[in-house]
């Protein structure tokens, strides 16, 4: 017979690797579009190709 | 897997699906040329209109060797068959026609005169017809469990075979329409065209997302065969053929979701990966070999005549004993007398009743579609004018969100119907319209990564119209999802 404990244990399990899985794919997926997220080079890219990336972005591309 | 036809009936139950669901697809191709007046795409779909034309040759050599030999079958109805021979003779003409039209068109250099064009969409839409009417009477030669009545006494239990007959048309979408855009998308690659490779890749997301209610109606029409039972149908053949159905799903889903992002994310690039395209073309080779042995297994179910009596036919037995032990004791939720006795997904039925495995699935469920539904809300709102100071490409991207819920959800949906599928699909009413909103839904969100005007939408101004409409559709569809979802222990 299952228990209390062990559903809400199974429920935790579950949903955390679900979750995370999307989260981590989500993480990857906005770092492939977004030029302020991601890697150091991505992260700080010079004044101007940041401005002009945002200036895109905002018009939409 | 016999890849190979051993019958001349089952030459053209293979090749006689071939143009009716290769003539949708192409000329979706067709008028998606004409509107981005892309040349490579539009000789493409010519040369494959000739081609769906030259398999009227073997469909009619197949049909009347097949005649001939079904004609000694004392329950195949003679009238049945002259009725579909007609009718598939006019059809067969009528595609000739067409298939030899577009090579001429092809064969012309230059711009096709707007009248070339009406009259190859007339021809397409005319042969599109004629085919499905005699296909539909091709039905009636040897399903006829299509026409089966149930004894009172057991109708209470038994499922309507208009699931049968729709599982039946369904199937062939996702199986010809995958064949069709991977030729597409192989010419996109080799030719270098950006809007074949595009194509192809909403096709094949369209394709993934016409499995859903695939496999749904399957399950419907395993309850419409076995309960009460049909002598001549095996259990355990159906019990193969769904196992194969839902590695297909894992197949499409990779598939599907792989060209969705590579759509998504061209948006922001303006170019394609290499990377991603390759895994696009080696998963849907992958789930091409898949669906085709899915697609025999079927075709097993209720076709003797295509049966070789050298083969056994296909079941689970022994199928799952090659693995090896250790793997089975790290997979020790796993019921593995289950598993080769009758199958992967009888193993599931049986695990997710369990309350242990239902609640947590079930959760994931609904973190989905909070998820799909915020998405939606999101970018629905900014379309319909709301927050008008973000331009649309912000929203834009949030949608990946969307995606992966939309995977969660199919495979949780889909563990949690396993779990009774009689009640959920066939006894419950809100079940076959949730299923109905979700493909539409899911390819009308397509729009927002396909539409040149909406993805100009700066901050400040409105989109178009269309754009408008189709927010509507999408909204109310998925709403309609979440509704008829919730609905579902009470009507």
């Amino acid at each position: 017979m299952t228990n209390n404990i062990e559903i809400l244990l199974m429920v935790i399990a579950v949903n955390a690797c679900v979750l995370g899985l999307a989260g981590t794919a989500l993480y990857f997926l906005n770092r492939a579009v977004d030029p302020f997220d991601g890697s150091p080079q991505r992260r700080r890219p010079s004044s101007s190709a940041a401005a002009a990336t945002a200036t895109k972005g905002t018009e939409g591309g | 897997m016999h890849l190979i036809p051993q019958s001349w009936s089952h030459l053209h139950i293979l090749v006689s699906v071939f143009p009716p669901v290769g003539f949708i697809f192409v000329t979706g191709f067709y008028i998606a040329s004409l509107a981005t007046r892309n040349d490579m795409m539009g000789r493409s779909c010519l040369a494959l209109f000739g081609l769906l034309g030259v398999l009227a040759i073997p469909t009619y050599f197949s049909g009347v060797q097949s005649m001939e030999v079904l004609s000694q079958n004392p329950r195949i109805s003679a009238e049945a068959m002259t009725a579909h021979y007609y009718w598939g003779l006019t059809a067969l003409a009528v595609l000739v026609v067409t298939g030899a039209f577009a090579l001429a068109q092809l064969w012309r250099a230059g711009k096709p005169s707007g009248q070339a064009v009406a009259a190859m969409l007339g021809l397409v839409g005319l042969t599109l017809i004629l085919i499905v009417a005699a296909d539909e009477l091709g039905f009636a030669i040897s399903h006829h469990e299509l026409e089966r009545v149930v004894p009172r006494a057991q109708a209470a239990i038994a499922t309507p075979q208009v699931w049968s007959h729709v599982h039946m048309i369904l199937n062939h979408v996702p199986t010809i329409g995958y064949m069709m855009t991977f030729v597409f998308y192989v010419i996109g690659l080799i030719a270098n065209n950006d809007g074949l490779k595009r194509g192809a890749l909403v096709a094949f997301v369209i394709c993934s997302i016409v499995c859903v209610p695939t496999y749904v109606t399957g399950a419907a029409a395993m309850w419409a065969l076995t309960v009460p039972p049909i002598p001549e149908i095996s259990k355990a053949v159906i019990n193969a053929h769904r196992d194969m159905a839902l590695a297909t799903m894992f197949g499409v889903a990779f598939t599907g979701a792989t060209a969705w992002i590579e759509l998504w994310r061209y948006r922001y690039i303006g170019r394609f990966s290499r990377i991603s395209l390759s895994l696009v073309l080696v998963f849907a080779v992958i789930t091409l070999a898949i669906m085709a042995e899915t697609g025999h297994r079927g075709g097993q179910i209720n076709h003797p005549e295509i049966r070789v009596t050298a083969d056994g036919l296909p079941d689970d037995a022994g199928m799952f004993a090659a693995i090896a032990p250790t793997v089975r004791t790290l997979l020790w939720f796993v019921n593995w007398k289950v598993v080769d006795a009758d199958g992967l997904s009888s193993a599931i039925e049986l695990a997710i009743n369990n309350v242990i495995w239902f609640v947590p699935w079930q959760t994931v469920h609904f973190f989905g579609f909070t998820m799909i539904f915020v998405t939606v809300l999101i970018v629905v709102l900014r379309v319909l004018g709301l927050w008008k100071s973000i331009p649309f490409s912000a929203v834009h991207r949030l949608l990946p969100i969307g995606l992966l819920a939309v995977l969660m959800n199919v495979f949780t949906g889909m563990l949690m119907m396993l779990a009774d599928t009689y009640r959920y699909v066939v006894n419950d009413y809100t079940f076959a319209p949730k299923i109905v909103f979700i493909p539409i839904g899911a390819t009308a969100v397509l729009y927002f990564s396909l539409s040149d005007r909406l993805w100009k939408v700066k901050a400040g101004e409105d989109a178009p119209l269309f754009a408008k409409a189709v927010a509507v559709l999408v909204l109310v569809c998925w709403a309609g999802v979440i509704a008829c979802g919730r609905l579902l222990p009470y009507l």
